[in-house]
């Protein structure tokens, strides 16, 4: 039987970076299990045998972020955890780690956390409650209705292994079979056509690194679409091996922009543009792989789908399908085109793409399925509503989930049940509604593991011990079951050892177990699962395609998760406020983003407040206008608005789950989260929307460079060697420098917050980023383009910038001081309690990339705890800066000084590099000639930004290329 | 002058204007001293609560306060120019109006020399940029503009201060003399002894001759330092080799007008139609003619550079100033720079005396905004896109700028009360010898 190797799931690719985490690994073992530290947090006066005060200690876990499941290794340091990075020995993510996921500790030490229990009083208000009163009232809640068979229901979100047991065993003994495993953004559509394709109603395995070319139909496969950072590894694997990536949309999203191509679509005309490339490609004698009569039912399913229809060139269609031919493809779809009424067409259409170019059981792989899969769908969430109106179902339990704010249609319902019962880690719109509030760990104090997809066991382990007087929810829940074991780590071993016994290891179970906690779980083979393509009714299943979509009389709506809330979870942690959207660079709001021509003849400008109606409610944010939006077209951010989701959330734009059709799609059972017809109606007032974007065009200045591929770039100009009235700078031992490869680097923002939490910045708000005083050291920056406004066709390019660590430096020499003065290894250096704050190193650097203090950073308790003790926390009054992780160059240093052996290539790595979920930030020695950075900065593609100002710096960029050309 | 005055007379006329004041001038001196008063608070706030209260930001990391810093400075620049420069070139005019230009410039460079106290970001420590003994052998970076910034400014502040003092000697005697009591003492031990014998008059114009022969070049080097804090930078439309005696031109420019604006009211005040005429203020409103040319040219070749030099960067800070968002206040310069003085070719404006108050206002405002100009713009759009941004200045920068105002108007009413504003000794000078009637 062919295996499945399991090494990545999604690109197969080697791991450079084993080596380096089975060093790391070595303390996770040792601590993770003792769990006798003492009980309060304090300063170790004697420590636990394995602590080295100043030495920081891994654990490796699981991120709960999203349902993804990536794996993570938490960095404690004196017994707080205070970054999280992506595990590199981790099948789903590879060592990358999103923004969202760097913001986890930002969950943990959040200052809204709940921290008492909370109960309904007689006047219905929440008040603060004794642990013993609330559990005795959730216990009694939920008792006095299990007599009758399912009467209780538990909702969370998308759980798998051992909470999912524990559910399990906890509805057991009330009686009921009701879990609904709840998830705003659930792709029903997806899994509707793969069942009406292939019977299989679960959403597959995409190998994007095996793919030549991939062609995207709407799916945000960077942003927030089922795993991005392994997606976005994956996709760029397979552009580094001249893949070639188009885009099919209405919207230039994040992940568009990364595309070669972006083909402008109507909006809804994806599966047109899908089908229309079925037909071409089985006209140009594609589809060899499938059987004669497959093949033939096909080609007359594709018969009516003209370019034409999609509204494509001709030319352009039948050279992408041409592309399809004998070479390993994928397209997929999601995002937008994958929850509008025609959603499950799309979705088909897409299917029927992959069958003809022969991706399905290749690239597209049934054997391993996500987690996802087994999420109900918002039918199920509107059935449980009724079921609660009905009163069938009296008592609901929800776990971490917050379905008030993200289905407003199930909050009326909600209102309805006799007993709600949360067990959740912050206050929400949802804990606000319910009678009992219990306040339970976060994931990065749990014990738990998740089966993120089929055979990958990801464990969860607490990197500290937990904050605040909470409880683990699966040990309440098997607590109120009368579990024989309600210790959530015995549970969590004990499904382990079937594991054991499953996986026939000769190792005994304490040594798989060891090293499966080092790991971060246990990766099993899985067998081939081929499906096959069930022909029957697809001309039917496809008609809705067809049909000429309704005249609309307003605009039609376009929600889509955003890349720093997701569906609203992630918007209480600070920094995924400040982090600004890749594309609007817009901060802390929402906003509704319109094409030129109707903000245009609406009279509406960036950043005026408009209301958006829909037939089921209106909202007031700010417009944005965007010429990657196609006309007609009104799209809308998802995971603002939130009322009681703590401070950070609250004043934060508007929820656009206002304006959603509460009825499920009834092809799907999925929500509707695209497609409505809006009225945009400007207020004659500015919204003060926020964007760090100071200018939206490059003018031709050579930052964001792209090319389109074949052409080749004009000699690279070297420095002459010129006169300086000042000796050259000797860099003795190290140069440390830096590529930023643009064809990996697709603007999603995990260096940026990556670096927050590795450099202690301090977040500033709204009104302050308002007046240009964000404190990132490194931004990505985004320009449409190309060069000048109105220039065709729009595109966009993005980069990231950072210090460029100039060896002739303009910082340097206008400090008055020697604050700003060049290391020995070349590094611009900063040293902050000298600084006296002229600003004149700012104004100096051409870059722009030094931020001043202008107010001291606030961290309000307990996210103090979060900050790393290497690094200073900087006060009022001096300038700041990227050193590239100085602090972690000089511990790499002292380590390769302890062991007697120089630094070894890749063995420093900043947090920017670290978290890069594509590896396009690369970091090294350039005295070193045989590094990895000084042979990628003679690429035939580097460039550096402003060269012409001699300054020298140590960044060099590789130019993106862009194959939108057969 | 009509009517030669006679040497006793122009003592009790100077003299004069050192009389116990009324009481207008103390609802004054408490009004100024209020609004210094205002300021100081709103710059310990400032110090307070963090430099964010001001509107100074990224990328415009200088604002408000270095203009006004560098308009202080440029002010300060007619003192020298008129005492010292004038002096050697044996101008005769600038007799009845150096004293108060020197007090204009020793008072401008006091107040400019607040500000770069006030714009940084840890004032407690702005003794770092001075080259003290340190145990950890720290020291200040000397290639760095804003460290000889430090030099220029302190060395002017002394070189000025005591030409000052020196230029007052022989008329604080005659205060002295003129004085009882405590006041006899004060002025007494400013007169440093002064008795007027051939010997000192010798070596006293000697010494004079000298520190004006010092000071002259101070008149250049101040502000082409103070330029270099721009000139030596790589920010487009900071980075150009014109700007030292750019600078230098339009601080002279300015200095004149903050002289007549402070003469005309002084002269008024203290009726001292005699000693400050038409005559005067037309000279000083000629030379004014010159700079405000020069300033022209100037601006014109910072354009035609900018677009000769084909740099990119150059050329859209350049266009940007002319047609972007604080076009209006490069206009307004070049309207009250270059225009307004060009009425001075008109004899009628030249002796007018509210049209003169009116165009060195005009000025005054010019050259406050022609620095506001050349730091807010350049910075505001430099080299990344991206980074581009603009400013506005909030509450503190207003009022510590009205502050710098008030504090640099209740030094010269100060002084105006406790000194005689227009040169006795110089003046003598310049009435014929008086000589016994010959039979």
């Amino acid at each position: 039987m062919k295996r499945n190797k399991p090494e990545s799931i999604f690109s197969g690719a080697g791991r450079r970076d084993f080596l380096r985490v089975l060093g790391i690994g070595s303390a996770v073992g040792l601590t993770s299990c003792s769990r006798t530290a003492p009980d309060a947090l304090t300063t170790y006066a004697i420590p636990p045998e394995e602590m080295v005060k100043g030495h920081a200690l891994w654990f490796a876990t699981t991120c709960r972020e999203c349902p993804a499941g990536c794996g993570v290794l938490a960095r404690v340091r004196e017994g707080r955890v205070h970054k999280l990075e992506g595990n590199p020995v981790h099948p789903v993510n590879g060592g990358g780690l999103c923004a969202r996921g760097q913001a986890a500790v930002q969950g943990l030490y959040n200052p809204d956390r709940l921290r008492v229990p909370l109960m309904r009083d007689s006047k219905g208000a929440l008040q603060q409650a004794a642990w013993p009163d609330a559990l005795a009232r959730f216990k009694e809640g939920i008792a006095r209705h299990a007599a009758k068979k399912d009467a209780v229901s538990i909702l969370s979100g998308a759980t798998s292994g051992a909470m999912d047991e524990a559910v399990a065993l906890f509805l057991k003994s009330v009686n009921s079979t009701r879990h609904l495993r709840y998830e705003p953004i659930a792709y029903e559509s997806l899994r509707e056509a793969n069942r009406a394709a292939f019977g299989e109603p679960r959403l597959p395995q995409l190998r994007f690194a095996e793919a030549k070319p991939i062609y995207v139909f709407g799916a945000d496969v960077i942003e927030t679409f089922l795993s991005p950072v392994g997606f976005a590894r994956g996709i760029a694997d397979a552009r580094s091996g001249g893949a070639r990536m188009v885009n099919f949309g209405s919207r230039l999203s994040l992940t568009a922009a990364y595309a070669d191509q972006h083909v402008a679509v109507a909006p809804g005309a994806e599966g047109l543009a899908a089908m229309a490339l079925v037909r071409e490609l089985l006209a140009l004698g594609g589809g060899a792989h499938l059987t004669a009569d497959a093949r033939a039912r096909l080609k007359a399913a594709a018969e009516p789908f003209t370019p034409q229809r999609a509204g494509l060139d001709a030319s352009l269609v039948q050279e992408l399908a041409q592309e399809l031919k004998n070479r390993p493809s994928i397209a997929v779809t999601g995002g937008t085109a994958a929850c509008d009424e025609r959603a499950a067409a799309t979705a088909l259409a897409v299917n029927l793409l992959n069958l003809a170019s022969g991706a399905i059981n290749t690239t597209v792989r049934f054997d391993r399925t996500a987690a996802l899969s087994n999420a109900a769908t918002y039918a199920e969430l509107i059935a449980l509503g009724r079921a609660i109106e009905e009163g069938s179902v009296r008592a609901l339990v929800i776990l971490g989930s917050n379905p008030v704010y993200n289905a407003p249609a199930f909050a009326r319902s909600l209102a309805k049940a006799e007993f709600v019962a949360c067990l959740s880690s912050y206050p929400d719109e949802t804990t606000a509604a319910a009678h009992v509030v219990l306040p339970v760990d976060t994931p990065l104090e749990s014990w738990d593991d998740a089966e993120p997809w089929t055979g990958v066991h990801s464990l969860s382990q607490p990197a500290m011990r937990r904050l605040f007087d909470t409880r683990h929810s699966g040990e309440i829940l098997l607590e109120a079951a009368r579990a024989p074991q309600i210790n959530f780590r015995e549970f969590v071993r004990a499904r382990w050892q079937a594991l054991h016994k499953r996986a026939g290891v000769k190792d005994s179970f304490e040594s798989f177990w060891i090293a499966a906690l080092k790991r971060g779980g246990h990766w099993r083979e899985v067998g081939e699962h081929r499906v096959t393509w069930i022909a029957q009714g697809v001309e039917t299943k496809l008609k809705p395609l067809l049909e000429p979509a309704q005249a609309q009389p307003g605009l039609r709506l376009e929600t889509y998760p955003s890349l720093a809330y997701f569906d609203g979870r992630s918007a209480n942690r600070p920094w995924m406020q400040e982090l600004p959207d890749p594309i609007t660079q817009v901060v802390w709001d929402s906003w509704v983003e319109l094409s030129p021509e109707d903000a245009a003849r609406m009279g509406v400008r960036t950043g005026d407040r408009v209301r958006v109606r829909s037939a089921h409610g209106g909202i007031e944010t700010g417009a944005y206008v965007y010429p990657g939006i196609q006309k007609g077209a009104a799209a809308i951010p998802l995971g603002q608005g939130h009322t009681a989701f703590g401070r950070y959330a609250s004043g934060t734009g508007a929820n656009a789950a206002a304006l959603i059709d509460p009825a499920p799609d009834a092809a799907t059972g999925g929500v509707i989260w695209s497609g409505e017809s809006v009225e945009i109606q400007p207020l004659g007032a500015a919204h003060g929307l926020v964007t760090v974007a100071g200018h939206d065009y490059q003018e031709d200045r050579g930052i964001a460079r792209s090319r389109p591929d074949g052409e080749h770039a004009e000699s690279h100009q070297e420095h002459h060697p010129e006169l300086s009235i000042y000796p050259p700078h000797e860099h003795q031992k190290h140069r440390w420098g830096m590529v930023v490869d643009l064809n990996a680097c697709n603007g999603c923002s995990a260096c940026v917050t990556a670096c927050y939490a590795e450099n202690n910045i301090p977040i500033v708000g709204k009104t302050e980023v308002g007046r240009g005083r964000e404190m990132s050291w490194i931004r990505v920056e985004r320009f449409f383009g190309p060069g000048k406004a109105g220039s065709s066709p729009f595109q966009v390019d993005l980069t990231v910038m950072m210090c460029q660590q100039c060896d002739y430096a303009p910082c340097e020499s206008v400090c008055p001081v020697f604050a700003a003065y060049h290391t020995k290894e070349g590094l611009n250096g900063q040293i902050y309690n000298r600084c006296v704050g002229t600003r004149y190193c700012s104004n100096n650097c051409p870059y722009k990339v030094r931020r001043f203090n202008w107010y001291p950073g606030q961290f309000p308790a307990p996210l103090d705890w979060q900050l790393n003790p290497d690094v200073t926390v900087r006060s009022k009054g001096v300038m700041e800066k990227c050193t590239f992780c100085v602090q972690r160059i000089v511990q790499g240093k002292d380590r390769a000084r302890r062991e007697g052996r120089p630094v070894a290539d890749g063995e420093i790595v900043p947090a920017c590099a670290q978290s890069c979920p594509t590896r396009a930030i690369v970091f090294g020695d350039l005295k070193d000639p045989s590094s990895r950075v000084s042979r990628l900065s003679k690429d035939s593609r580097r460039y550096r930004v402003f060269e012409e100002l001699n300054t020298r710096p140590a960044v060099t960029y590789l130019e993106r290329t862009r194959r939108n050309r057969a | 002058m009509t009517q030669p005055p006679t040497y006793t007379r122009i003592d009790t006329d100077l003299v004069r204007t050192m009389q116990p004041a009324g009481r207008a001038y103390y609802v004054v001196l408490a009004i100024l001293a209020a609004i210094v008063g205002w300021a100081g608070y709103a710059w310990s706030v400032q110090i307070r609560e963090g430099l964010g209260l001001a509107g100074i930001s990224h990328p415009v990391g200088w604002g408000v306060y270095i203009t006004t810093f560098v308009f202080w400075v440029g002010i300060a620049h007619s003192g020298t120019l008129i005492s010292a420069v004038l002096f050697l070139f044996r101008v005769r005019w600038r007799s009845s109006i150096y004293r108060t230009a020197e007090a204009v410039t020793v008072f401008a460079v006091a107040t400019a020399g607040l500000f770069p106290f006030i714009h940084l970001g840890r004032p407690w420590v702005a003794y770092w940029l001075m080259p003290y003994p340190q145990m950890g052998g720290l020291s200040p970076n000397f290639r760095s503009p804003l460290v000889w910034d430090v030099f220029a400014i302190s060395t002017y502040f002394t070189v000025s201060a005591l030409f000052f003092i020196t230029g007052m000697v022989p008329d604080l005697a005659i205060v002295r003399d003129r004085s009882v009591g405590w006041r006899e003492k004060i002025y007494g031990l400013l007169a440093q002894g002064w008795q007027g014998t051939n010997r000192q008059w010798r070596h006293y114009v000697a010494a004079y001759v000298f520190l004006a022969g010092l000071a002259t070049p101070l008149v250049i080097s101040v502000h082409s330092i103070v330029s270099w804090d721009f000139a030596m930078s790589v920010v487009p439309g900071w980075h150009t080799t014109i700007f030292p005696p750019y600078f230098v031109a339009g601080a002279i420019h300015s200095g004149l007008a903050m002289v007549i604006t402070i003469l005309i009211p002084m002269r008024r005040l203290f009726s001292l139609d005699a000693y400050i005429t038409q005559h005067h203020l037309g000279s000083m409103a000629k030379l004014m003619i010159l700079t405000g040319m020069l300033l022209g040219y100037s601006y014109a070749i910072e354009f035609f550079v900018a677009w000769y030099s084909g740099n990119p960067f150059e050329r859209e800070i350049f266009f940007w100033r002319a047609f972007g968002h604080y076009a209006w206040a490069l206009w307004l310069l070049v309207a009250c720079n270059v225009g307004a003085p060009l009425l001075f070719f008109m004899k009628r404006f030249r002796e007018s005396t509210p049209w003169l108050v009116v165009l060195s206002l005009l000025v005054n405002v010019g050259m406050f905004f022609e620095r506001f100009v050349i730091i807010v713009t350049s910075l505001a759009r430099e080299f990344d896109p991206f980074a581009w941004g603009l400013y506005v200045p909030r509450w503190p920068e207003i009022s510590i700028l009205f502050g710098s105002f008030a504090w640099f108007f209740l030094l010269i009413l100060i002084f105006a009360k406790l000194f005689p504003v227009v040169s006795m000794w110089e003046v003598k000078e310049l009435l014929p010898l008086p000589r016994r009637k010959s039979t």
